[in-house]
């Protein structure tokens, strides 16, 4: 483009700086989630890639009551296995400076599947003696390689010197018991020893890690990288089948689970709300770069009479939106990276350790910048080629008006009983359906956007109210170590008017359908209770069990199924019906009375106890039989500081939402407003007053946001259902919102509207008759 | 005042044969411009008078290739430009045609300087845009935005715009229709200049019938044909006109 052609871009911007910073805003914001979530998801994704090959993240772990060495062989043997090891854990204390903090014992033979990555100190070597302790826990603790620690494992007491402070891929997500519900990293760590140095008289293997030779090691799995999983996990079920053994492949191991949960939810995030953006961003090019080539009109045909090639002229228009949309995307992307992406993933390192953290740029954002600025030349070149394709002679005289005939409305028998006001509407929407429609589909969107944005923020708050007081009322839970017997945790609730609860993960099974789940075995009580997917209180079934919704999404199931499942320890397969269908936010599995358990033979074990009466903390530390007590109070600020970086994105869209809707409302009724300019000075010629055409402008904006926010609250639920239900694949919730999202919505949009039009309707007052009305043929 | 002998002396710079031109907007099929035949030669100041809606300013468009005929051919020089495509359309309206309009066409956003220089854009050599400007007797309006000038300095503008190209033929529609008295008589006054002084092809639509009192060939148009060519052997200049 030429400089003088140039230099008019630059004044033409600056004139119509409201509505190409509305564009701009629009490409800043859309560019400004997608990077930041797609620098977390791509940093993520590759370190954790790096991660896993340099430590050899196991493919498949099995875990039972014990395991020797001649079980380790049979698993070396299959022609399928790399690999496998070893290996004890148990959880017991740690006493330094004076202070006793939980720790996780790992006893090994051999350091080559899901390996120590060290951080400081020497490497593992088979029948060294030592420590190897988790990096978090060493550094908020103040240890360090040298230390002496006193320990306490299986009960017995003994000292080791720390030789390494290292990281571990099994514990990237690490939640020491079942009992806390988010990860505490440095509160509680992970170590690991050489059996040989286990206190006890003799060391009693619980789990073999896997490596399996044609599985690879990157965070995503390929299909075929499942299917060889799957079929070794049924060799080994086979192998095994004398005893119960606990199968868990990489996907489900829970700190990948976990992550490829956020990760999922992040991709979700990251094209759902710029998709959303982008279009009303392409909304606003058309609307601005009609009423701009509009009001150029004369000089597109002066630039046409002088010579200037169509190419130039069209190359010179099209840059507008070009230029606005490059720079809104490429400063977007970078503010996005350097406030909302940092954010995540400073939120994301305070549960997931992964040394290798960091953000990174994908050649997806190149591509989707390169996308939405070809889109953007494409939606201007398509507003300005109607203009642009005539000749010079054309342009240089005004546009005639639009000619359509009577529509249906025109020809019914109350037309001529309506107002002036509402024939001159009825006749202009008809005249203008595309303007119309561009206005519905902009308050649509706006309106869709902020009932999203209003739902999630009432889902995201409601689900602890909805957990907390509605599912589990209890005040407090107790957690039990998994070796207490049934008397004791009895006693407790009879101490404290509890309701025992049995609940454990495993791989519940239909066909070949398989997914690990929670089971779930209730004693009498109402303190865990049970709701369908309208909120009602349901009862479980006494013969047979419930399932929770998203189970019999994820397995395809449907009432009347029979499902089954293996608790560890207990050789016998359980098969259980389906009767009913239950709703639950996190703990996504079956559940059952306890009278129907124990009457196909399941020997109730609790673990749970939840009570109203106040449990002292204590205990979780002073009493063997007692894992965790938490409190609601806590469980629901764990909560809340897990959610906090999705309330940031809720945040950001709520805001982004209202910004548009001015934006794309001011937009639109100024391109209407300019382009009935002719027609609003002829009526006020004839006498007509201010007031009476401002109320003509307004009638129609009104019927314009009235049908737009119907839309937007049909489209606003399904977006929020989709948006919900990607979030967070492990959650679930009853997508019932109150009136309040809505009225918010409509309210905020018709707010927005009112202002909007008044301030565009007010310059009736000041319009210029004979500008105006100057040139019309 | 009719003086054939005199025209035939000079070098043909337009010509028409048979131009015709048919509107059509839906049903309705409007006839602008009837068989049109018309010489001008090189140097002349042409006129082209008629009442509202008589085809003069189609038949200057047609002239200056900012439409096309429907039928008939039309000559620039030895060029035929009814044969020319849009491409070749644009070249020769950038390179041979300068165009003034009723109401200046400037461009808004840029300075009067930058409205002469928009020309350089074209590809075509100009000449210096404050020369320009000063030929209109504008140099020291040259930072100016159209906004901060009068009519007939916008229009004088337009007229620098148009000369710094320096094109064979001169297209005015109606250039001082938006001006009062005086300030008009000095824009023909600049007219008339470049066709007395720089031998510059000018040729002016008008529907006052008075400035034919100024030009060298008189066109009356009338529902779409030539109904007269007058030539005039004495024009006036333009300072003495009163209207």
């Amino acid at each position: 483009m030429t400089k003088n052609l140039v230099i008019k871009l630059i004044r033409d911007l600056r004139e119509n700086f409201v509505q190409f910073l509305a564009i701009f805003l629009m490409c800043f914001f859309a560019m400004f989630i997608m990077e930041a979530f797609d620098a977390v998801v791509t940093g993520l994704g590759n370190s954790v890639d790096e991660y896993y090959k340099e430590t050899n993240f196991m493919d498949i772990k099995i875990s039972s009551e014990g395991f020797s060495r001649e079980d380790l062989s049979l698993i070396m043997n299959l022609p399928a296995v790399k690999n496998a090891e070893l290996r004890y854990t148990t959880n017991g204390k740690v006493k330094h400076k004076g202070k006793e903090k939980k720790l996780e014992f790992n006893f090994i033979e051999e350091n080559e599947v899901s390996k120590m990555l060290i951080w400081k100190g020497t490497p593992y070597e088979k029948d060294q003696s030592g420590i190897w302790i988790d990096r978090y826990f060493a550094e908020k603790q103040g240890i360090d390689v040298g230390d002496e620690l006193q320990l306490i494992c299986d009960g017995v007491e003994f000292d080791e010197s720390v030789r390494g402070i290292v990281e571990n891929p099994d514990h990237s997500y690490f939640v020491i018991d079942n009992t806390y519900t988010i990860p505490s990293i440095g509160d509680y760590g992970y170590a690991f020893l050489d059996s040989g140095d286990y206190p006890g008289e003799y060391v009693q293997f619980d789990s073999i890690y896997i490596d399996l030779k044609n599985v690879s090691n990157q965070f995503e799995l390929t299909e075929a990288d499942k299917k060889e999983t799957d079929s070794v996990k049924l060799e080994i079920q086979n192998l095994f089948s004398e005893i119960n053994i606990s199968c868990v492949s990489k996907k489900d191991e829970e700190g990948h689970d976990a992550l490829h949960g956020d990760m999922e939810s992040d991709e979700t995030l990251e094209i759902v709300f710029p998709c959303l953006f982008i279009t009303i961003a392409l909304l606003g090019i058309v609307s601005t770069m009609t009423r701009l080539v509009l009001k150029q009109r004369t000089i597109i045909g002066t630039f046409k009479a002088l010579g200037f090639a169509k190419g130039v002229v069209f190359m010179h228009y099209i840059t507008y939106s070009v230029v606005v949309c490059l720079l809104g995307c490429i400063l977007g992307a970078v503010a996005g990276w350097f406030s909302l992406g940092q954010y995540i993933l400073d939120i994301m390192a305070e549960y997931y350790c992964n040394p290798y953290q960091r953000l990174e740029v994908s050649p997806r954002i190149i591509i989707v910048i390169l996308a939405v600025v070809g889109m953007s030349a494409l939606t201007n070149f398509l507003s300005c080629r109607g203009i642009l394709s005539l000749r010079a002679s054309e342009i240089l005289v005004p546009e005639p008006p639009t000619v359509a005939g009577a529509g249906i409305i025109e020809k019914a028998f109350f037309w001529n009983k309506l107002s002036f006001a509402s024939r001159w509407n009825i006749r202009d929407i008809n005249r203008n359906k595309i303007r119309t429609l561009a206005g519905i589909i902009g308050v649509t969107l706006c309106t869709a956007l902020m009932l999203t944005a209003f739902g999630m923020d009432e889902l995201n708050k409601g689900v602890v109210e909805w957990q907390y007081s509605g599912l589990t009322p209890s005040n407090y839970q107790i957690g039990f170590a998994p070796e207490t017997d049934y008397g004791t945790v009895y006693e407790y609730s009879r101490q404290y008017k509890g309701q025992m609860v049995e609940k454990l993960q495993t791989d519940i099974t239909k066909d070949d359908k398989r997914g690990l789940y929670y089971v779930t075995v209730m004693d009498e009580g109402n303190l865990y209770r049970f709701q369908d997917d309208s909120g009602k209180y349901i009862r479980l079934p006494d013969m047979g069990v419930a399932a929770s919704a998203r189970v019999m999404e994820e397995m395809d199931l449907k009432i009347g199924d029979t499902v089954s499942f293996r608790i560890p320890g207990v050789k016998e397969k359980f098969k259980v019906k389906i009767y009913t269908v239950y709703k639950e936010p996190y703990e996504q599995g079956i559940a059952m009375k306890r009278r129907f358990y124990e009457s196909i033979n399941g020997e109730f074990k609790p673990n749970q106890l939840f009570t109203n009466m106040t449990v002292p903390a204590r205990y979780a530390t002073e009493r063997e039989e007692i894992i965790s007590v938490f409190s609601k109070d806590e469980y629901i600020r764990s909560y809340r500081l897990k959610s906090q970086a999705t309330n940031l994105e809720v945040y950001y869209v709520m805001t982004i939402a209202v910004l548009l809707g001015i934006v794309v409302m001011y937009n639109l009724g100024v391109l209407s407003f300019a382009e009935k300019m002719r027609e609003v000075a002829t009526l006020k010629v004839l006498g007509f007053s201010t007031g009476s055409i401002r109320w003509i402008l307004n009638q129609q904006s009104l019927i314009i946001d009235g049908a737009g926010t119907v839309t937007g609250l049909i489209l606003g639920k399904k977006l929020l259902v989709f948006a919900m239900s990607n979030l967070d694949y492990s959650a679930d919730y009853i997508y019932r919102i109150s009136y309040m999202p809505y009225l918010l919505s409509v309210l905020i949009s018709f707010v927005l509207s009112i202002v909007v039009n008044s301030i565009i309707s007010a310059k009736v007052k000041t319009i210029n008759m004979v500008d105006a009305l100057k040139g019309v043929r | 005042m009719e003086n054939s002998t005199k025209v035939e002396n000079k070098k043909v710079l337009i010509k028409l044969e048979k131009v015709g031109k048919i509107y059509k907007t839906g049903q309705i099929v409007y006839e602008a411009l009837h068989d049109i035949d018309l010489e001008v030669t090189e140097g002349e100041l042409v006129v082209i008078l008629g009442p509202s809606g008589s085809g003069k300013s189609t038949l200057l468009n047609v002239i200056g290739g900012l439409d096309n005929a429907t039928s008939g051919k039309i000559y620039f020089g030895d060029d035929e430009i009814t044969a020319f495509n849009d491409t070749r359309l644009g070249k020769f309206r950038a390179r041979d045609v300068g165009i003034i309009f009723q109401f200046y066409n400037l461009v808004p956003s840029l300075t009067a300087y930058e409205n002469v220089d928009l020309m350089r854009d074209l590809g075509i050599d100009i000449i210096d845009p404050t020369e320009a400007l000063g030929l209109v007797g504008l140099a020291d309006k040259s930072t100016n935005f159209p906004s901060q000038m009068s009519g007939g300095q916008q229009q004088r503008v337009a007229i620098a715009r148009a000369i710094a190209k320096k094109p064979r033929l001169l297209l005015c529609d109606e250039p001082t229709g938006a001006l009062d008295t005086n300030t008009g008589r000095e824009v023909l006054k600049l007219l008339q200049d470049q066709s007395r002084i720089d031998k510059r092809t000018v040729v002016m639509v008008t529907h006052n019938a008075l400035f034919a009192e100024i030009a060298d060939k008189v066109i009356m148009v009338k529902n779409g044909t030539i109904d007269e060519i007058v030539i005039n052997d004495n024009p006036k200049d333009a300072f003495d006109l009163e209207w």
